[in-house]
């Protein structure tokens, strides 16, 4: 017996678009299991989930997706859900009538469809809204539409582009959940996303892409360990900030200190994890009423410059 | 791979009903309810010989050279230019429809619909030289043969149009008012570069003005064989290249932000 194609398989994938160079000699390996792809705008996850689902083909290089060239195996999209980048839809459709007539396309009978398309749109939370035109639905609903139709015919991969993009908080948890039950029940999962917690949410196996290129691979944990010890601002918002800078500047973790405005005191932070500590202390014993924390350095394109600045 | 009865029989409804929405069918009709007016109105002219010649300039220059190519644009770009245009085409290419079957089965809807449209045109050049007594040219009787060609080829010809060209429509829009309707007034060979002069070289049209001294002058004719040639090899060529550029089209790769 032979064993099982990998999931996905890219070796050396690059592509170009004219001059622009997308995607730069990426080989990733995915036996299963959920991959989040993990970028900032424009770093190349649309182009990667192009090539996994055959909207594209690589300039060079060699990508299979679950034995398959995808861009010349049309029956391989039987096998894939997708949740394209894309905000295109039939707009008088409704959003039953879309799921099913795609379950159609990909020849189920119609009964078995229309049943198809009921449960897809219940597990995402849809069927209050099933039979309203799509042209009527929120954001949020046009996102649970797309998953509804990548789940609907039980894919073995599901690639999903920015699934949570544009929705509110419900429907975020809604698809979530979704995709959580897809995973529990074996599905392979490729996510994108230019947001940490979102890709936190569903796994730890992360891939960093930026410029094209795959910045890091592994565990998220890594990454959140990497960020907790590099050096780090942090704006925190008080009633009396320079009182509470004073009783902070002898602290060893504490690099320096400045002030952005009357109420916020920015700590340049040598060991994150140390100030975090220090902090609410400091506040407690002075009795400063600390309203804000924040940190512009968590951002993931300040994880891509440590990355960066680390090679 | 080919498309399953059950896919074919989908798709088309959803492209017909797509392509029969009153929107989409309003420009196309009135175009053609033009031209029927046209074509009876050149029939009620007092002279007779006037009218023969009046109708046929009815006939050649309003539907072969306007309605007919305008009609088969405006419906050959829905085939897939529309779609490709609001990115829709992505959902049922990411579903296992094989490429060619999909615009060879489209392409034939909007054939269909293109010849439908021209329905009034054509009953009303059949019926109106009757209805004036004129004497009928018996090519007149292949009018609906010719209409069936020459919508195939101009079919054929603007959905490779539309998949070459960002801006389909404008690209066939000009090529119908240079090529199709000025070059194909131009007496003698030149005329024969707009299919429109083989499609009235099919109608014994192409020379109805060969009374004109200058048209006279330059009097060409083409045996009937070569315009029959020439619309069949066009027709042809520009659905075998559409289906060879379509199977290897990359339908995502002009929209993609990281391109930009």
């Amino acid at each position: 017996m032979t064993a099982a194609p990998p999931v996905i398989d890219a070796q050396g994938v690059t592509r170009l678009y004219g001059r622009f160079m997308a995607l730069n000699e990426v080989t990733v390996r995915m036996d299963g299991g959920v991959l989040g792809l993990l970028g900032p705008n424009g770093a190349g996850k649309s182009t990667f989930m192009k090539l996994v689902t055959g909207q594209i083909r690589p300039t060079s290089g060699r990508l299979t997706v679950l034995g398959h060239a995808p861009f010349t195996a049309p029956a391989l999209r039987r096998h894939l859900g997708v949740v394209p980048e894309l905000d295109a839809f039939y707009e008088d459709m409704t959003g039953r009538q879309f799921v099913a007539w795609l379950l159609r396309l990909a020849e189920f009978t119609p009964a078995d469809a229309a049943a198809r398309a009921a449960a897809a749109l219940d597990e995402v939370g849809l069927t209050p809204h099933a039979d309203k035109p799509i042209a009527r639905y929120s954001k949020g609903m046009r996102q649970k539409t797309k998953l509804a139709q990548a789940v609907a015919h039980d894919p073995r991969l599901l690639v999903l582009d920015e699934p949570l993009t544009g929705a509110d908080p419900i429907s975020r948890r809604d698809i979530l959940a979704a995709i959580r039950r897809r995973v529990d029940a074996g599905t392979a999962v490729l996510m994108s996303s230019h947001v940490l917690y979102e890709i936190e949410a569903l796994t730890r196996d992360i891939l960093l892409i930026h410029r094209g290129r795959i910045l890091a691979e592994g565990n998220i944990e890594d990454l959140r360990a990497l960020m907790d010890t590099r050096p780090r601002r942090l704006f925190v918002t008080a009633d009396r900030p320079r009182e509470l800078g004073a009783a902070l500047a002898a602290d060893p973790a504490v690099a320096g200190l400045d002030f952005r405005d009357a109420s916020t005191l920015v700590i340049h932070a040598s060991a994150p994890d140390a100030v975090y500590d220090a902090l609410p202390r400091a506040a407690r014993a002075l009795g400063v009423r600390v309203t804000g924390l924040t940190s512009p350095d968590d951002s993931l394109e300040h994880v891509f410059n440590l990355l960066l600045e680390g090679r | 791979m080919i498309l399953s009865l059950a896919q074919a029989r989908l798709l088309a409804t959803s492209f017909t009903r797509q392509l029969a929405h009153p929107r989409r069918l309003a420009l196309p009709l009135g175009a053609a309810a033009l031209v029927a007016v046209a074509a009876v109105a050149s029939v009620t002219q007092s002279d007779p010989a006037g009218a023969d010649f009046a109708f046929a300039t009815a006939v050649r220059d309003l539907h072969l050279g306007f309605l007919m190519p305008f009609v088969s644009l405006f419906y050959a770009m829905a085939v897939v230019g529309d779609e490709l245009d609001r990115g829709t085409l992505t959902w049922v290419l990411l579903r296992p429809v094989p490429r060619r079957a999909f615009l060879l089965g489209r392409a034939l809807a909007a054939w269909l619909l293109a010849v439908l449209v021209q329905a009034p045109a054509l009953a009303a050049i059949l019926v109106a030289p009757a209805l004036a007594d004129l004497p009928i040219d018996p090519a007149l009787g292949d009018h609906v043969l010719v209409t069936l060609l020459g919508t195939a080829t101009y079919v054929a010809l603007y959905l490779l149009v539309s998949l070459v060209f960002r801006r389909g429509f404008f690209v066939g829009l000009v090529h119908i008012g240079l090529v199709e309707f000025v070059v194909g007034l131009v007496p003698g060979r030149v005329g024969y570069l707009a299919l429109r002069a083989h499609l009235a070289n099919l109608l014994g049209l192409r020379d109805a003005g060969a009374a004109n001294p200058l048209t006279a002058a330059l009097h060409s004719p083409l045996p009937t064989a070569d315009s029959l040639a020439v619309l069949a090899v066009v027709g042809a060529l520009a659905l075998w290249a559409s289906l060879v550029l379509f199977a290897g089209k990359e339908l995502a790769a002009e929209r993609t932000d990281e391109a930009q």
